[in-house]
């Protein structure tokens, strides 16, 4: 092991460490959001356990895909890009995580809402 | 064995061998599955790390591009994915420039190759935020990335040194 | 280096790789969510077998909902009304609340008093029948508040006096929250968060403090006070304040939380108590205790069980306990902030 293998690994590990963070304490939100983006335009949607829907979305050149929510959870459930990788991506259920579909300029992700709060005592 | 004919000769043969090893374990490596479309793993990348230690800079830089654009025009074609990897490889090699200098004294095949992971996958994942246009996923991901470039370049740096030691042992570096 | 090392090295990274994929994916969070207790409850939860936990708590929550209602007439706390004055043998968990509840009464006076049932019922604030009854109707109902009237005369049997009648509405979601603490933790979830129509319970923590939200009494939902950090379970979150339930007439404002003594919704300018300590069950009862006492009565009381308070009067000054002030961060600034020491 030379000296820089040392300092390279640290950097990266240093790199790595959001990540084990995240996953150690995987933090619980409020109510969550859904924002989906299709080339220009934005939506945000919310989620709620317990409520399922799809919602077909096109990118205005003759491609779509098929969003399909259950509960707080996200997935591509079917699309006609040529890679599919969107669909395989499968469902999303937390915060951060996203799908996307390129040739279609479609981005899925799941947002935190109530700004970083556990729960609200009323 | 040694194989007859000049150095030059050696060094091409060989480099268009590694080329070849490249694409294969490339398409390979397809076959994966990764959170995110058109990024690889780039194992493929031991092949261009043995390329350098054998031959130099040239011969790397030659081998992962030469992989790069052959996977284009047969396999892939010249779409997001192909974006991704030669991104990719320009920025691997940017860091082996940097770094190559202080090979093999400051620095072991592992440390150069996890670092070239990282440059590898930063690169991949900055193509695919972009097409996107969302920061968000790119930082959400750099963890990630990082995470495995410390294992894919520690696998990668290994490899290249054994690919390194076949090749001298038969004559062909 | 030997090939079967290298192989060993690639074999790992690729199931690193994998675990990394799968890590992104994972570790699931279990929701639930469901209307029970003429609220909505929220249960979330990490842990394995998480969804399975929260499954058997909506399970027990609707049992427990089943016993302690004051409103459905087949529950086991009205036929005890109805068998008044009984005796009558009750099942060992309505035992347990009515115990609590009593202590709570007594130790605050009479502030809260499970017997106040007659009187809910009277004013109906919550149900379509909400109106403001006339002075006489109130005289006669709280002759029939007086939590001397009931009495556990032995192992889990009880007596009630004639013609009064018990509302747990003040502690039995309290009670809920105590009952799923207990189970989150036989269960060995990692952590959970309940909400339970707006009283909070927790139990272990996700890595790092809890950030609960109190409701702001002057701003719709979603508006927040303040933010206080809990580092970790077991700890309720309880608020009682006059803005969830309440009847308008004629531009008066009548809230729900009635005064046993006087029969009217309690008076103090006070807009909400916020109530912090371990025990669920306690915090439900004392917020509406306090509620009704007001900040200067409630000092000892909460001192001696341990509570936490924090208090925002109606003109918007805000008091917050001393233990409390490290830990909660004021959201709107513009209200005045006192500490209580």
């Amino acid at each position: 092991m030379k000296r820089l293998d040392l300092v390279v690994a640290a950097l990266l590990f240093a790199l790595s460490f959001p990540l084990i963070l995240r996953e150690m304490g995987d933090p619980p939100r409020g109510a969550l959001r859904l924002s989906v983006i299709q080339g220009d335009s934005r939506l945000d949607l919310p989620l709620r356990e317990g409520v399922s829907w799809t919602r077909r979305i096109e990118d205005g050149t003759g491609g779509y895909n098929v969003l399909e929510v259950d509960g707080t959870r996200v997935r591509i459930r079917e699309a006609n890009c040529p890679d599919l990788l969107c669909v395989d991506t499968g469902w999303i259920d937390r915060p951060g995580q996203t799908i996307v579909c390129l040739p279609h300029r479609l981005v899925v992700r799941i947002e935190g809402a109530e700004g970083g709060l556990d729960g609200v005592s009323r | 064995m040694a194989y007859p004919g000049s150095p030059k000769a050696r060094e091409l043969v060989t480099s268009s061998l590694l080329s070849v090893a490249a694409l294969a374990v490339n398409q390979l490596e397809g076959l994966f599955p990764y959170p995110l479309p058109g990024i690889k793993l780039g194992l493929a990348n031991a092949f261009a790390l043995s390329a350098f230690s054998l031959f130099g800079i040239r011969a790397a830089a030659a081998v992962n591009l030469t992989r790069v654009l052959l996977s284009g025009l047969l396999f892939v074609g010249f779409g997001l994915a192909f974006l991704c990897s030669l991104f990719g490889v320009l920025a691997a090699l940017a860091t082996l420039c940097l770094l190559g200098r202080l090979y093999p004294r400051s620095i072991s095949a592992r440390g150069i190759a996890q670092a070239q992971a990282m440059a590898f996958n930063a690169a991949q994942l900055a193509v695919v935020s972009t097409a996107v246009s969302s920061t968000e996923v790119f930082l959400h991901y750099l963890p990630v990335m990082a995470l495995a470039s410390l294992v894919t370049g520690l696998a990668t740096g290994t490899a290249s040194e054994l690919i390194c030691s076949l090749a001298r042992r038969s004559g062909l570096g | 280096m030997r090939p079967s090392a290298l192989i060993a090295i690639l074999a790992l990274s690729i199931a690193l790789s994998a675990a990394l994929v799968r890590l992104e994916r994972g570790g699931r969070v279990a929701e639930r969510s469901f209307f029970a207790m003429n609220t909505l409850f929220s249960l979330r939860a990490s842990g394995r077998g998480a969804e399975g936990a929260l499954s058997a708590m909506e399970e027990e929550v609707r049992r427990l909902e089943a016993m302690l209602s004051a409103r459905d007439p087949s529950s086991e706390l009205s036929a005890l009304s109805r068998a008044a004055p009984g005796p009558m043998r009750v099942s060992p968990e309505l035992d347990e609340v009515l115990r609590a509840a009593l202590e709570v009464a007594n130790l605050s006076e009479g502030a809260f008093d499970p017997t106040v049932g007659v009187l809910t019922e009277l004013w109906g604030i919550g149900t379509e029948r909400a109106r403001v009854p006339e002075e006489r109707e109130i005289e006669e109902a709280l002759r029939l508040v007086d939590r001397r009237g009931l009495r556990r005369v032995s192992e889990m049997t009880w007596t009630l006096g004639v013609r009064q009648k018990l509302d747990l509405g003040g502690i039995a979601k309290g009670y809920c929250g105590d009952r799923l603490l207990a189970m989150a933790r036989s269960l060995g979830l990692r952590w959970a968060l309940l909400d339970l129509g707006g009283n909070i319970v927790l139990h272990g923590s996700p890595g790092r403090p809890w950030r609960i939200g109190i409701q702001h009494p002057m701003r719709g939902r979603g508006g927040i006070l303040g933010v206080l950090e809990v580092e970790s379970g077991p700890m309720a979150v309880v608020t009682s304040g006059v803005y969830e339930r309440f009847l308008e007439v004629d531009g008066k404002v009548y809230h729900h939380i009635l005064d046993p003594k006087t029969g009217r919704p309690a008076e103090g300018k006070l807009a909400s108590v916020t109530v912090v300590m371990p025990s669920s069950t306690m915090a439900d009862a004392l917020s509406t205790a306090f509620f009704v006492l007001g900040p200067e009565r409630s000092r000892k009381l909460a001192r001696e069980m341990g509570a936490r308070t924090i208090w925002v009067l109606e003109d918007g000054t805000t008091m917050v306990d001393e233990e409390l002030v490290g830990r909660f961060e004021l959201t709107d600034k513009s209200l005045k902030v006192v500490v209580l020491r």
